[in-house]
């Protein structure tokens, strides 16, 4: 099994290393000291599994899962991040909690080989993001990772498979569904206006009719979307009329 | 019951028995000048109608005013203004109401107006020089309370963050991976460690620690984070000979430190460098702690509990708010504490 080791410190990274050189069944093909060099590494060289670390610098190891598009196996492996243990305990996933022992992480190793789905992708980022609220979106974008602040974000639109971020920098895509995107962003900041339309509350500058019962939000950088008759109610008692 | 409902009660209850005092006084006056009933019961109707409803102006207009310590003139303005409105209202209701006829209003005499007048003003002079009073001690009690509550909590707080589980934590899963990989540096660690921990019980007891002391446990501190990052974290201590004897405040740096790294080496992916360095000008003490963060993101002093502690520990020892300085300048984050340096021997200083 060929393997990367991700992880911020590099004790961690040498004990994994002796502990996968004594189990002899895992080939290391590398380490990465930080999310940026994970992505990157996970990518080209398309490794079987990984040890992520939850808790790195800057980006986060689940936040490095949203933007990879090979996907291996995952052993997590976290100090005490609460939001990340919740998160995996709600999804009955595996996680190794530091310090471990070499029969613990034995255990996880077997436990990762007879999984044959991965099961983890798209449902623990949504019950992570739940837990941790966090305040941003991470965005690859060629070899570039963006890091999109809420405040950041006029509106986003569907398109197929992805989604449309837009901000005043650009517009950015990313795979996600609007479905995701609407169950964790933040209720106080975004709605979902349509089957195609998230907006930032704060970014809407007024609401108009277009025809008999029909409207259309007007940003305050005058893009127009249309509300859809579904959401048309909640999104008057959003505004507050 | 809360000791303020309590007083709001027992003014309600006051009032209505003085009213009803005041209204079987003003129904006798009327009743044995008249020999009416029914004047007098108009009498006493009118008088409550006034009260009433100056009295619920007053209130309305009152109800989010604060009583001040010293006289100001705005209450006497609203007043003056009210009466007038009262003045005017009363022209017009006595004038082109179809209930009562003008001469039956004005016959209630002039003198029992001006009773009611009295009434509603009274209320307020209750209201501005005993309630207030009232008032004041019971939110002094409250804070009291409070602030017992928050001594407690900070006892607990305080013991916490000297025993500082994250750190400890950190530090024996390195001492895990150590014994794997350089059994040497693991024990090392492990005498690091409990160096530490035993410092840092001791000092919880003590009010002040010498710089020299304190010097040493930042030094055990960061070359056991270094253990963690050899790569990313490089730090600098800094401090003249003749500083090392003196005096300083325990546990004020720890607030600071803790924050440096949190922006310097979590909060980044490149190199930190944490410096800090100890100077004294003009028999003051200045502690600077700056380290190098991320540009694009908010470094602040700190927020929580450590820097709330750091500042009312100095404005305790002190008694100045405003010993502790943050400056932001491009990616560098300086927090300096200034320590004023008195000569006083007893003083342990």
């Amino acid at each position: 099994m060929r393997t990367l080791i991700i992880d911020d410190e590099s004790l961690s990274r040498s004990l994994i290393r002796k502990f996968c050189e004594r189990s002899g069944q895992i080939e290391v093909i590398g380490e990465c000291e930080n999310g940026f060099e994970a992505v990157k590494a996970i990518d080209e060289m398309k490794p079987d599994l990984i040890f992520l670390d939850v808790q790195m610098p800057k980006l986060s190891g689940i936040e490095v899962l949203e933007l990879i598009a090979h996907q291996p196996k995952v052993v997590f492996s976290t100090a005490f991040d609460q939001y990340a243990v919740e998160a995996f305990e709600k999804r009955a996933i595996d996680y190794l909690l530091k310090p471990y022992l070499y029969e613990r992480f034995e255990k996880a190793i077997q436990n990762v080989m007879q999984t044959q789905s991965l099961g983890w992708a798209e449902g623990l980022q949504e019950e992570w993001h739940k837990e941790s609220k966090p305040q941003r979106l991470v965005i690859k974008d060629g070899d570039k990772i963006n890091l999109i602040e809420h405040t950041e974000i006029l509106h986003i639109d569907a398109y197929d498979d992805y989604v449309k971020v837009f901000t005043h920098e650009g517009r950015f895509l990313k795979k996600q569904t609007m479905a995701h995107l609407e169950r964790t962003l933040p209720e106080d900041q975004f709605i979902r206006i349509h089957r195609s339309h998230i907006v930032s509350v704060d970014k809407i500058a007024r609401v108009e009719s277009v025809d008999k019962g029909k409207y259309q939000v007007v940003m305050k950088n005058e893009v127009r979307m249309p509300i859809s008759r579904n959401a048309y109610p909640s999104l008057k008692e959003r505004l507050g009329w | 019951m809360e000791p303020l409902l309590r007083a709001k009660y027992r003014y309600i209850r006051i009032q209505f028995i003085l009213i009803a005092f005041l209204g079987s006084i003003i129904f006798s006056i009327r009743y044995f000048s008249e020999g009416d009933v029914n004047t007098a019961l108009w009498t006493v109707l009118l008088i409550a109608l006034e009260v009433s409803v100056g009295g619920l102006t007053i209130w309305k207009v009152f109800q989010f005013y604060q009583p001040r310590a010293t006289f100001s003139f705005n209450p006497l303005f609203i007043l003056v203004t009210l009466t007038l409105m009262y003045g005017l209202a009363f022209y017009t209701l006595s004038n082109y109401n179809p209930w009562i006829s003008r001469d039956q209003l004005y016959n209630i005499g002039w003198p029992f107006h001006l009773v009611g007048m009295l009434c509603v003003y009274w209320i307020l002079f209750y209201e501005w020089w005993f309630l207030k009073n009232e008032i004041r001690n019971d939110y002094n009690l409250q804070r009291l309370l409070n602030l017992q509550e928050d001594l407690k909590n900070s006892e607990i707080k305080n013991i916490q963050q000297n025993i500082q589980p994250h750190f400890l934590y950190n530090s024996l899963n390195s001492i895990n991976s150590l014994m794997l990989i350089d059994q040497d540096e693991a024990q090392k660690m492990v005498v690091k460690l409990s160096d530490f921990l035993r410092y840092s019980v001791l000092k919880n007891q003590e009010m002040f620690d010498r710089i020299e002391d304190e010097l040493q446990q930042l030094e055990r501190y960061f070359s056991i984070e270094k253990i963690r990052f050899p790569s990313r974290l490089f730090y600098q201590l800094e401090c003249s000979e003749e500083l090392l004897p003196r005096k300083m405040p325990s546990m004020i740096l720890q607030p600071l430190v803790d924050n440096a790294i949190k922006y310097g080496l979590y909060g980044q992916i490149d190199r930190c460098d944490i410096h800090i360095r100890f100077t004294e000008v003009n028999e003051t003490l200045y502690i600077e702690v700056s380290n190098n963060f991320d540009g694009s993101s908010e470094q602040k002093a700190g927020t929580g509990y450590g820097l709330k502690s750091l500042h009312q520990k100095l404005f305790w020892l002190y008694g100045d708010d405003n010993l502790l300085k943050t400056t932001r300048d491009g990616n560098l984050f300086k927090a300096t504490i200034r320590l004023p340096q008195l000569k006083n021997e007893n003083l342990n200083y």
